[in-house]
């Protein structure tokens, strides 16, 4: 009798505690800090990045979160370039003062070489010689800081949660501002199904280091700002399938608006020129001339897709993660990533979990890769060479090991490592700890 | 080989989405394997799980799916 009603008691004060804690996400306090080195192939970027978080609860119903980030960015990153390297110094000719717009090549050519600087984003003087561009490495270095945080209330009954997110970032060259709401409702009183929506808003302005063009086409010194949103929805349904599965179904959508176009990217566009002094010009007088240009992507993307996500316990040791995510935008991109994750006990204290995630993206419609037959824009619409908006393929391997040092201290160190078939790998490794107090 | 990958994917997709049609009730105290941290789906450590967003969106051209909150880069 006596044992029935502790266990009776064991059983209810369970299914209570089980029954508050919402299963999205877990509330405890705690403080944790991270750190990652990553690095790039062909010397190429390199990242130290730290994070510093605490996540702490005021009574039941309010969890107040924030994180503090810091990286340091250095290494090269590839672009087109003259060969006389002019963007890795000044990032144009038309820094350097030089103008081979000059009138001794002709008046025509030399109306329309100033007309082409006035549009198109040309920088330099171009060249009649495609062999004088070359695609390498431009170095960079920059820092950024941000910080973020996040309020959460949860309603005394259902449990159901409001957060509320506000971050910023600086950089040198960019900076970003966001805002973010979102509302977790469970649909029944077991707490088996969960509709989740959110809204964010982030204001970014961005540093070109090339200032406005004058009458002239040429740029002045001294930069600019420019300005682009992004407004992003999210709506999903989180499903108890048993008790040890779990899935979400997302869909979102985002629309980023104002200056896309990425200030340390160049494109070569082919331009004809007329080169004759006189009206009465033959079509030997035209021939094709190439010109660096700056990357110049619309000024709006909307983009959208679903994301599918699941958590099954395989037994009292292991865990196993899938996800997939759609994702789909304006400019033509269309991508399909699918990753498995698993977490597995190998003693009380140690807990090993591999990654693997496949990716794969299509190609925006004003891309040319660098090393394509056809690498060379015409002389008007939009241009990248940014692979990132190339078609390429990616596989992605990760271990990750956590030993728990007691209930409250846990140590991790992750090791990843990604390949491109544009080329591109690289590798990183996180260290860290997680404290619960 | 694009298209056939993306086939691939997509039957793969089918074949988790299928497995998972079946809901079963599950009561409250039979929740204990559910809450446990490695359940969520952000990872027993979300810090982790944002580092890799963070590499995944500068290297690729896509992202989102992943909620609403946190902040942004500009990462060249």
């Amino acid at each position: 009798m006596k044992a029935s009603s502790k266990h009776l008691k064991l059983l209810v004060i369970t299914s209570v505690a089980t029954a508050i804690i919402p299963l999205t996400s877990l509330a405890e306090d705690k403080v944790a800090i991270q750190i990652q080195q990553y690095k790039e192939n062909d010397d190429r970027i390199k990242v130290l990045d730290g994070k510093l978080s605490i996540e702490h609860d005021f009574g039941p119903n309010h969890t107040l979160s924030g994180e503090y980030d810091w990286d340091s960015i250095s290494g090269a990153s590839p672009t087109w370039d003259s060969i006389t390297g002019a963007s890795s110094e000044t990032a144009s000719d038309a820094f350097t003062g030089a103008s081979a717009c000059v009138p001794e090549e002709g008046e025509n050519y030399y109306d329309y070489c100033r007309n082409t600087r006035l549009i198109n984003g040309v920088v330099g003087d171009g060249d009649t010689d495609l062999d004088n561009f070359v695609y390498h490495n431009v170095p960079l270095k920059d820092h950024r800081d941000s910080l973020a945080f996040l309020y959460t209330y949860r309603t005394p009954t259902m449990r159901n949660e409001l957060s509320i997110g506000a971050s910023y970032s600086k950089e040198n060259d960019f900076e970003n501002t966001g805002l973010s709401v979102e509302y977790l409702m469970y649909t029944d009183r077991s707490k088996n199904r969960s509709i989740t929506a959110g809204v964010a808003y982030m204001k970014n302005e961005v540093y070109d280091y090339l200032g406005e063009k004058d009458e002239h086409g040429e740029y002045s010194l001294g930069g600019q700002w420019h300005n682009f949103d992004l407004i992003n929805g999210q709506v999903g349904i989180t499903q108890v399938f048993d008790a040890n599965t779990i899935a979400k179904f997302s869909a979102y959508y985002m629309v980023e608006e104002g200056h896309l176009s990425n200030p340390y990217f160049n494109v070569v566009r082919r331009i004809n020129v007329i080169d004759s002094s006189s009206d009465e010009y033959t079509t030997a007088d035209i021939y094709p001339k190439y010109y660096l240009a700056r990357d110049s992507r619309p000024d709006q993307r909307k983009a959208g897709g679903i994301s599918i996500q699941t958590a099954k316990s395989l037994n009292e040791n292991t865990t196993w993660h899938t996800s997939y995510r759609f994702y789909q935008d304006s400019w033509g991109v269309q991508s399909h990533t699918l990753e498995s994750k698993s977490y597995h006990n190998i003693t009380d204290n140690v807990r090993f979990s591999p990654v693997l995630r496949l990716y794969t993206q299509s190609e925006a419609n004003f891309f040319k890769a660098h090393d394509a037959v056809d690498n060379i824009f015409s002389e008007t619409g939009y241009a990248t060479a940014d692979d990132r908006l190339g078609n390429f393929n990616a596989w992605t391997g990760q271990l990750g090991l956590e030993y728990l040092e007691s209930k409250k201290l846990t140590w991790n160190i992750v090791l990843g490592y990604q390949e491109q078939s544009t080329g591109l790998t690289f590798a990183w490794v996180n260290f860290g700890a997680q404290y619960r107090y | 080989m694009k298209q056939s990958m993306k086939i691939k994917l997509l039957l793969v997709v089918c074949c988790f989405a299928c497995s998972a049609c079946s809901i079963v009730p599950v009561k409250s105290w039979q929740k204990a394997t559910l809450a446990g941290e490695t359940m969520r789906f952000g990872g027993p450590n979300p810090m982790i799980k944002k580092f890799d967003e963070h590499i995944y969106t500068s290297k690729e051209g896509s992202k989102g799916g992943g909620g609403v909150s946190g902040g942004g880069c500009g990462c060249n």
